[in-house]
């Protein structure tokens, strides 16, 4: 295990203990919280007080809504109180801004909805509301969940926790730095092309992205729609299991949503994988692969593989056409999904001119770089003329990974690789390559394209920073990655590893009063 | 015109008749409302908000295709059409393209010539419609509640070769739609809107000429005012040698010609591609034949059994078939009152029962339970049998129209029995005679029509009980012993 050998600058010893609640897993703070030993309301104010002290140097949260937390603590404790019992019951987590939450700003990291504030819940939130969840605050990402650093959020930047210099990863990074630096028990976070497991990769965290489907992307500000898909991002697989459940499941107002049973993950955690196969990909351990990264991953196969597990050699040849795919399907469906965003009804919007002056500075004010270059790309891709090149071939090239990918996993349970090719690169390192950081995702794109579920769990340290294993599976077969995530886990420590946030450390974004 | 034919093509939007909009609950009876008040997440765009197809709607537009004669696609999908404009919320519109839910069919039509011919069509699709845009004197204001209103497109071979023949279309497209009760067809309220291609090409010709459209016409005059015009401008053109440039058109109502809007050089790019947050549409075959089942008998098939099962003439078929509620309540009054007597009854219900019913408009489709069928054929019976005469009968049809009363019960109530003694009638022409020498000495004098007047005041003096035929017979016998 290479991993090992390597120094952890500012990793700390396992910090798990009941004094401090930050660290607390989603089922310990469940626990603590049934035990009576402490209150919802109690633990919130520790979270609060975290993300003031420590939010200024790492950037995670865009909203903090301490109101509203404070608020649902207080619901959540009287409920308990009343005999209500329930693994998310009082527990604290964020939620990537892109999920819309009624009365409370929905940025989706852009400056298009800085003051943009929703009229109802996405499903999600209301899921998690009734379970009895805290909100804590609306966290950093991308614009529109198009990045893989987070460094296109239009607000400010945020600082890997475990070596502040660096990039969380993206798009959802507020969310994943947030849980990695004690700031939520749990997030939610969105996967269009890597965008939960690339993040939760870099910040040593479980990040899931469900099948698509499985989880209602009502209310939740779309980049590409038959891509997106919102996941948990928790330090345990027994914590994505417990969050997946409560959010999970058909939502009629989602028209793609699956009408397929949601079942209760806790008996497939039995950590037994006893005759499981792991399919070994080999397109995912190529010239790209970091040899430290593959070095840690092939130590992480070899811990389940003697746990009872069977290694599958499979093979995807048109996996290789993946990031080229997705950048033509993904930028020509959010060419189409942005462009509701016109200044008239809300938003970024001038008042002068006529009807396409007002369109276009609303336009060229609101949206960033990136996103601009998305929607040209996407546009051309649909055009007449390039059409059948672009779009229709790469519907065609898509086709093809689902297939293959449904021919893997005949053979084998589950696809087990590396998450990324390499640890988390310095802020700034790839602004000006948008190839070079399109290929941060070459190891999660194509299960997106394939519509599949995947995880990603911590499986070690390359130079003192966190890297993933990824688990892939059959559609609605999250139970059998879960169950691998666990078992891994048991047999390993990575995931109780912390990072500390320095303490005089510069601010990555300006103080800001507690808001909503 | 001369040597020259116009070829024309209808593209029409039809607001479906349903409770809720096509991907969203709003309401979409949007007629009456306060501006902005039927409006959701869905239907103004707002960032998350995801489509859910309306079944209703969907059925609406299976069973129009159906009733056109179309080929149902059993397997569709929805496709976003992209463009910007102020009163598209979400930027696109989603919409069919690759793969209507309907194609094929055509719709029979009866010209102003009485000449029947089917025009083709071409596909229904389904779609939303967009906002309705509202221009003040300073400022452009925006009403959502019509943003996402369900819509088929129909769209039509270009089959028709005249304005009266595109109007005739458009009357008998309006007439299905309102008899399947999928819209209410309202051109004035833009529940049917059309768009008109036209062009004109030398008599013989095969070739299509260069297409003009002309957008938004909302009435079925102002459809014929503007082909014939366009036409006429299109053909002199073609005479002079101009060269037509492909563009769109709009119709001045007021000076009755069309004037430019813009060109199209090239053809708009809408970018089509498949509606990612809707799945595809899957139609079950058992579903789309129990649609076809409950289809209700057509304009066409009920003009037909009119004619060749009652043998009335196409007129009266026509007039009889003016929409669902007085074809059947014709059929109903024919049955009732069997063979034999089916010109009078067409006759009573297209002339006085209408003229009834016009004068109460506000009882829409409700006029015909005011006379119900088997009381308007025991009136027709109490004419032929002699009981009343029309003029009488007209009397009282009205009364039953007003008091419910049945037509026997009237009459007998009222003295109003047709007097058709000759005796009787003979003294009344006696009077009548004897009261209007001039007219007497004119008939002697061989001034045949002053008979008409003279009968004419028998039938005032009896109230209109005469019988017509004996009254006349005993005038012609009174006159000729004057003569003799």
């Amino acid at each position: 295990m290479s991993g090992e050998t390597t120094a952890t600058r500012n990793a700390t010893a396992p910090s798990h203990t009941d004094a401090d609640p930050t660290r607390w897993s989603v089922a310990e703070t469940a626990a603590q919280l049934r035990s009576g030993r402490t209150s919802s309301l109690a633990v919130t104010e520790v979270y609060l007080a975290r993300i003031a002290a420590d939010d200024e140097v790492i950037g995670a949260y865009l909203t903090v809504t301490a109101d509203v937390a404070r608020t649902q603590a207080r619901s959540a404790d009287a409920r308990r109180t009343a005999g209500e019992d329930g693994p998310l019951l009082g527990v604290p987590y964020a939620l990537k801004d892109l999920f819309t939450t009624a009365g409370v700003r929905t940025t989706a990291g852009s400056r298009m909805l800085a003051a943009y504030v929703p009229p109802d819940d996405s499903t999600v939130y209301a899921r998690l509301s009734a379970a009895g969840a805290v909100l804590l605050g609306k966290t950093n990402m991308d614009e529109f969940a198009m990045g893989s650093s987070t460094e296109n959020s239009a607000f400010h930047p945020t600082a890997n926790p475990w070596d502040i210099s660096r990039v969380p990863g993206g798009s959802s990074g507020g969310s994943t730095a947030a849980v990695a630096a004690g700031m939520a028990a749990f997030a939610i976070g969105t996967d269009t092309g890597g965008s939960i497991r690339q993040p939760a990769a870099l910040c040593g965290v479980v990040g899931l992205k469900p099948t698509y489907g499985r989880v209602s992307r009502r209310g939740m500000v779309a980049f590409a729609s038959s891509l997106d898909q919102a996941g948990p991002i928790t330090r345990t697989a027994k914590d994505a299991a417990a969050v997946l459940r409560a959010v999970a499941g058909l939502d009629p107002l989602d028209a793609t949503s699956g009408d397929v049973d949601v079942p209760d993950y806790g008996s497939a955690l039995n950590g037994d994988v006893t005759g499981l196969r792991l399919g070994i990909l080999d397109e995912y351990f190529t010239a790209g692969l970091d040899p430290e990264v593959r070095a840690a991953v092939e130590a992480a196969i070899d811990v389940l593989v003697a746990a009872g597990a069977v290694r599958v050699r499979v093979q995807m040849p048109s996996v290789r056409y993946a990031v080229a795919t997705y950048y033509l399907i993904a930028t020509a469906e959010c060419s189409a999904n942005l462009a509701r965003y016109d200044g008239f009804r809300y938003g970024a919007t001038s008042d002068t001119g006529g009807v396409w002056e007002r369109l276009t500075a609303a336009r060229s004010v609101g949206f960033g770089e990136e996103v601009k270059r998305r929607i040209i790309l996407g546009t051309n891709a649909l055009s007449t003329g390039y059409f059948d090149a672009y779009y229709a071939q790469a519907t065609r090239v898509r086709g093809l990974i689902r297939t293959e990918f449904e021919r893997a996993l005949d053979a084998c349970d589950v696809i087990v690789g590396p998450t990324v090719p390499s640890p988390a690169f310095r802020r700034g390192e790839k602004m000006d390559d948008p190839l070079a950081m399109y290929l941060n995702d070459i190891y999660t794109i194509a299960l997106n394209l394939a519509g599949l579920p995947g995880a990603s769990v911590p499986c070690g340290f390359v130079a003192g920073l966190p890297i993933g294993l990824q688990i892939m599976g059959r559609a609605f077969d999250e139970a059998s990655i879960l169950r691998i995530a666990d078992a891994y886990e048991a047999r390993t420590a990575w995931s109780t590893r912390a990072p500390a946030v320095p303490a005089d450390a510069a601010r990555i974004r300006p103080p800001r009063a507690l808001d909503a | 015109m001369e040597g020259f034919e116009v070829v024309v093509g209808i593209e029409t939007h039809v607001q479906i008749l349903t409770r809720s909009k096509m991907f969203c609950g709003c309401g979409a009876d949007f007629a009456g409302a306060e501006p902005n008040t039927l409006v959701c997440p869905v239907c103004l765009g707002l960032p998350g908000a995801l489509p859910t197809p309306n079944a209703a709607a969907i059925a609406a537009a299976v069973t129009t295709g159906l009733a056109l004669g179309g080929e149902i696609r059993p397997r569709t999908w929805f496709e976003r059409k992209n463009y910007h404009y102020p009163d598209l919320a979400k930027g696109y519109q989603i919409s069919q393209y690759e793969a209507p839910l309907c194609t094929g069919g055509g719709l029979e039509v009866v010209g102003a010539d009485g000449v029947r011919r089917t025009v083709g069509l071409e596909r229904l699709h389904l779609e939303e419609d967009t906002a309705k845009l509202i221009h003040a004197p300073s400022e452009t204001l925006l009403d959502f509640n019509r943003s996402g209103v369900p819509l088929m497109e129909i769209v039509s071979q270009p089959d028709m070769r005249s304005g009266d023949e595109a109007r005739a279309y458009l009357e008998a497209l309006r007439q299905l739609l309102r008899w399947l009760g999928v819209s209410t067809g309202n051109m004035e309220d833009g529940a049917l809107r059309a768009d008109v291609n036209i062009s004109v090409r030398r008599v013989g010709e095969t070739r299509l000429g260069t297409k003009i459209e002309i957008k938004n016409l909302n009435s079925f005059a102002a459809a014929k005012g503007a082909i014939e015009h366009e036409a006429e401008r299109l053909a002199g053109m073609a005479e002079r040698g101009e060269t037509i440039v492909q563009s769109t058109r709009g119709w001045d109502e007021r000076t009755r010609t069309t004037f430019a809007q813009r060109t199209k050089e090239a053809a708009d790019d809408y970018r089509y591609f498949p509606e990612p947050d809707l799945p595809p549409l899957v139609l079950d075959a058992g579903w789309i034949e129990a649609r076809r089942a409950a289809l209700p008998a057509l304009p066409a098939a009920r003009r037909a059994d009119l004619t060749e099962r009652w043998q009335l003439s196409d007129d009266e078929a026509r007039v009889l078939t003016r929409d669902r509620a007085t074809a059947d309540y014709a059929v109903a009054a024919l049955v009732a009152a069997g063979p034999g007597a089916s010109r009078a009854v067409a006759g009573w219900i297209s002339g006085p029962l209408f003229a009834l019913a016009n004068a109460e408009p506000a009882l829409g489709e409700g006029w015909t339970s005011k006379v119900p069928p088997n009381a308007l054929a025991e009136l027709a019976a109490l004419v032929a049998d002699g009981t009343l005469t029309r003029s009488v009968a007209r009397d009282v049809l009205s009364e039953m129209w007003s008091t419910g009363r049945r037509a026997a019960e009237i009459a007998a109530g009222g003295a109003r029995t047709q007097i058709s003694g000759s005796d009787a009638l003979g003294a009344v022409v006696d009077e009548v005679l004897a009261a209007h020498p001039k007219p007497v000495a004119d008939w002697l004098g061989g001034k045949e029509s002053a008979s008409a007047f003279l009968l004419g005041q028998v039938m005032r003096a009896t109230g209109g009980q005469a019988n017509a035929a004996v009254a006349r017979d005993v005038l012609d016998k009174a006159l000729a012993r004057r003569r003799a």
